[in-house]
């Protein structure tokens, strides 16, 4: 089998296990079963190439917040909320990350949303940086 | 420092925070100056990366899912998982008057410990070369100071001449005699992979010849990574762009551009990009039709200024019929074509005159110049034809003998040693001499000697003669009779000494 083939074979697998920004777990054990019968060389390539796929197309729909302290579920519901007028969201991940100083950042897919006091304190700095130099 | 202060002041009481957004990806691969990375759904072809810690990167190969990168500055900082964000800029270095005296990297920064470099400007590194209508015809002489090459092969500026030999044979030294010489032209050398050694070397001799004060170093030594040397001769071409917008008169070399395609070959092949013809990418020529493309001369309503460029080529055992040679030999308007046999026999400059020749230098020659390079261009065609003959000198007619004894004092008054560029006026005189056959009394082994007492004298006595040359870069009649008078009088003197 061609690269090409396999790629064009995880794709529609992937592409099959993933429905409206959830995983089907029996469609993933179908899919496994499927790779699993490649040549073995082919297959542990395959899967690795399947898992990467699932795992970026469920970044799309997870929203993954990171702020200095514990956020109450309201305000997370919240937030939610009001992403999901531009985003589908089917996950929400929540991280504690005290180096953010304050404030949160979000991320859904490639995208980071940046309201941090560390994101500020570096606005600042490069504000001050560029009026040195010049 | 208060005026500083006062300045951060009022830009940050100016200063409105916001939200920011950013689109990031996640490094997945790292290694020899070039990155793979998860992610970067928004990235433009060429935009500029923050992989963090002060480290920067290029986007260059956009994939569906990945995005292969070349990253500037230290790479071992960045490990596998590293965020990269990106930036929505381009490339840019700093180009102006003060980073003339300066020894800068590929991306601008200083690297002579002379401090920082307060420009107030950028420019992007890759730029679209000027158009039909910005240009005009070369007409300008550039003076290289070397004999040969301002009477046989004459470089124009704006013009793109190449100068191509093995290695050792003097390339890097005709460069510099050039930039040696210029007095109200900006200088751009741009080293590529050479030794730190030869950079600093190089730096030195420039300031021993105070041309340092005119000239700009860009320096991606043998130590510097791959993406590095890459990048240089297009920061390069962006400083000297800035004093061709600004209607100077501007000088760059790429010295050279055999290790400049090396360094795209490795840069390609990491990226996995698929290659051809001795493993070169499919893009190789496009790589340095598009750097030489932007050299030019503006017209007068662009400011008029120029920018000449000097790449430099080296071959392998002379093969100029290579790849990256006949790339470049069709891109530019001339090449300098330096030969080892003549190096070693001691013809220096080493240049072959029967196969360098400039496409559009003719027209910008002096006039003084051009009436002395046709007869010396036939002299020395007749003389090469002859050569053969010469050991039966004794067998030959009259005629013959004189044309074989013409010729070799002919390439006596060509040798040249470096760093001692002769400027117009000298070199119309003394090729005018020569070609005259008003030196054909003196021994082929006292031409040099004859040169350098009749020099001394025409300058110690009829000064006049020279400055008139100068300024009016015309040989007329009166001066021709006034220097035939001199000439043979100098001739009797010196034969009786």
């Amino acid at each position: 089998m061609t690269k090409k083939q396999l790629q064009k074979i995880v794709k529609n697998l992937a592409e099959l296990s993933f429905k409206e920004g959830r995983i089907l777990e029996s469609q993933v054990t179908k899919s496994i079963k499927i790779l699993k019968t490649l040549p073995q060389y082919e297959a542990i390539k395959a899967l690795g190439e399947y898992l990467n796929s699932l795992k970026r197309m469920e970044r799309q729909y997870t929203m993954i917040i990171e702020t200095a302290v514990s956020l109450s579920p309201a305000i997370i519901n919240k937030m939610k909320k009001i992403v999901e007028k531009k985003h589908e969201i089917t996950k929400v991940v929540v991280n504690i990350n005290p180096e953010i100083l304050g404030g949160f950042k979000l991320r859904i897919g490639d995208e980071i949303y940046d309201e941090s006091i560390l994101g500020k304190i570096t606005q600042v700095k490069e504000v001050i940086t560029n009026a040195g130099s010049n | 420092m208060p005026d500083l202060i006062n300045q951060i002041e009022k830009e940050i009481t100016g200063l409105k925070l916001k939200a920011t957004r950013q689109n990031v990806g996640r490094v997945t691969e790292i290694g020899d100056g070039v990155a793979r990375i998860e992610g970067l759904s928004d990235v433009q072809y060429s935009e500029l990366l923050d992989f963090g810690k002060g480290v920067t990167g290029l986007a260059l190969n956009l994939e569906q899912y990945n995005v292969g990168a070349i990253i500037f500055g230290d790479y071992t900082k960045i490990k596998e998982g590293a965020e990269v964000k990106t930036t929505g800029q381009i490339l840019q270095v700093p180009v102006g008057e003060s980073l003339v005296g300066r020894v800068v990297d590929a991306l601008g920064n200083p690297i002579d410990g002379k401090g920082a470099i307060k420009a107030t400007k950028k420019y992007p590194v890759e730029k679209i070369a000027p158009g039909v209508i910005t240009r005009q015809s070369v007409n300008t002489p550039l003076q290289t100071g070397i004999k040969a090459i301002d009477a046989m092969i004459p470089i124009g500026r704006g013009q793109r001449q190449l100068i191509i030999g093995d290695r050792n044979t003097g390339k890097t030294t005709i460069a510099i005699d050039t930039i040696v010489n210029q007095k109200d032209v900006i200088c751009i050398y741009v080293a590529i992979g050479q030794k730190t050694s030869k950079i600093a070397q190089l730096v030195a001799k420039l300031e021993e010849h105070d041309a340092m004060k005119h000239t700009i170093v860009v320096a991606a030594t043998a130590s510097d990574s791959a993406t590095m040397q890459y990048i240089a001769p297009y920061a390069g071409c962006a400083m000297g762009e800035y004093f061709m917008d600004q209607g100077k008169d501007a000088l760059i070399v790429y010295d050279d551009l055999s290790k400049h395609a090396w360094a795209y070959r490795q840069v390609s092949l990491l990226l996995r990009r698929p290659s051809g013809r001795e493993a070169y990418p499919g893009d190789v020529f496009y790589l340095h039709s598009r750097l030489l493309e932007r050299a030019a001369r503006l017209n007068k309503d662009y400011g008029g200024g120029s920018l000449t460029a000097l790449p430099i080529i080296e071959t392998q055992a002379n093969d100029v019929s290579a790849y990256i040679p006949t790339n470049v030999i069709s891109i530019t308007d001339g090449q300098i074509f330096l030969e080892p046999e003549l190096f070693f026999a001691g013809f220096r400059p080493a240049l072959n005159v029967g196969i360098s020749v400039s496409r559009v230098g003719g027209a910008a020659q002096t006039k003084a110049m051009k009436s002395v390079a046709g007869q010396l261009r036939l002299d020395l065609a007749q003389f090469r034809a002859l050569q053969a003959f010469a050991q039966f000198s004794s067998d030959l007619d009259p005629e013959t003998r004189s044309r074989i004894e013409r010729g070799r004092r002919i390439q006596e008054v060509l040798k040249q040693p470096p760093y001692s560029p002769v400027p117009l006026s000298e070199q119309v005189v003394i090729l005018w001499a020569v070609t005259q056959g008003l030196l054909d009394e003196i021994p082929v082994e006292n031409i040099h000697n004859f040169e350098e007492k009749y020099i001394a004298n025409i300058k110690l006595k009829n000064k006049k003669i020279l400055s008139e040359i100068a300024e009016t870069k015309i040989l007329d009649e009166k001066v021709v009779k006034d220097l035939e008078k001199i000439t043979k009088e100098f001739v009797r003197v010196y034969g009786k000494h």
